[in-house]
């Protein structure tokens, strides 16, 4: 978790340096796009995956499942 | 909309992988989950430096920011009781403590597991997964629909890090730092309040 932040904090100060460049930013928007739907993949991957999560979706899936919408909308 | 769509395809994609067993096992080891993250964070870390105005929130920010996880417990744990009544066979106790782990699926269902037994402990696993993928899946809708802050909200815990770059794309680099800060303060808060609820 400290990695991902650490990560984040290097990030910034890149992109601080960045800021003399615009074409880069424009670049980023889109290769964070990407990234997010790398990351959903591999997200679908390792829950599908799964076995103790595919296994218990049916019946215990249906319970967790009406938590959601309850959580969320707030 | 077309956001969520897309990302909808490739979570379906991804799991009807998963399931049926059709990779290569290097990429299902979640190492590879996390280099990704790695990735997106970096990226999202420079989207942030690059924009003058998103540090600058940090200038402006006073105590009220404190607001934004505190409606985040508030509203899960009304969210969560009006949930109990449909749900006969699980305590409101027990209901609470699953949605105190706002989205920290890993340590929450480790807490349930060791207090209440691995059949609570799977369901706390599955519901906070879930509101984590919902909120990835859904940012773009909630954004749109519901407010600015609703992606921070809901995304609970994990607006610091799974969800960060989700939300600073569809809301806005400026929200950044307050879901940073929102998703810091849950996840310290998760392991005391789940404790606290079910002891």
């Amino acid at each position: 978790m400290i990695t991902v932040i650490l990560i984040m904090l290097v990030g910034i100060v890149v992109g601080i340096w960045l800021r003399t460049k615009p074409k880069f930013v424009l670049v980023n928007d889109k290769l964070i796009t990407y990234a997010i739907y790398l990351l959903l993949l591999l997200l679908g991957i390792s829950i599908g995956s799964n076995k103790i999560i595919v296994a218990n979706l049916p019946i215990l899936g249906v319970k967790a499942f009406g938590y959601y919408p309850w959580c969320c909308f707030w | 909309m077309k956001g969520s769509l897309i990302i909808l395809s490739f979570f379906s994609v991804g799991v009807l992988l998963g399931y049926a067993h059709l990779l290569p096992e290097f990429l299902i080891r979640d190492n590879f989950t996390e280099y990704a993250l790695y990735l997106l964070m970096f990226l999202v870390g420079i989207g942030i430096g690059s924009d003058p105005r998103s540090l600058q929130t940090i200038r402006t920010m006073n105590l009220t920011v404190l607001l934004v996880p505190l409606t985040t417990i508030i509203g899960t744990l009304i969210g969560v009781s009006c949930v109990s009544l449909l749900i006969s066979d699980i305590s409101l106790k027990d209901i609470a403590a699953i949605g105190s782990g706002f989205g920290y699926y890993s340590l929450s269902s480790i807490y349930i597991t060791e207090i209440r037994g691995e059949s609570l402990g799977v369901v706390a696993l599955l519901a906070n997964v879930m509101r984590e993928i919902i909120t990835l899946l859904f940012t773009p809708i909630f954004a749109r629909y519901f407010g600015k802050l609703a992606p921070i909200v809901c995304g609970g815990a994990t607006s610091m890090d799974t969800t960060l770059p989700i939300i600073t794309q569809y809301v806005g680099k400026d929200y950044a730092v307050i879901s940073l800060l929102h998703g810091t303060i849950l996840t310290v808060l998760v392991p005391f309040i789940v404790t606290f609820i079910l002891v």
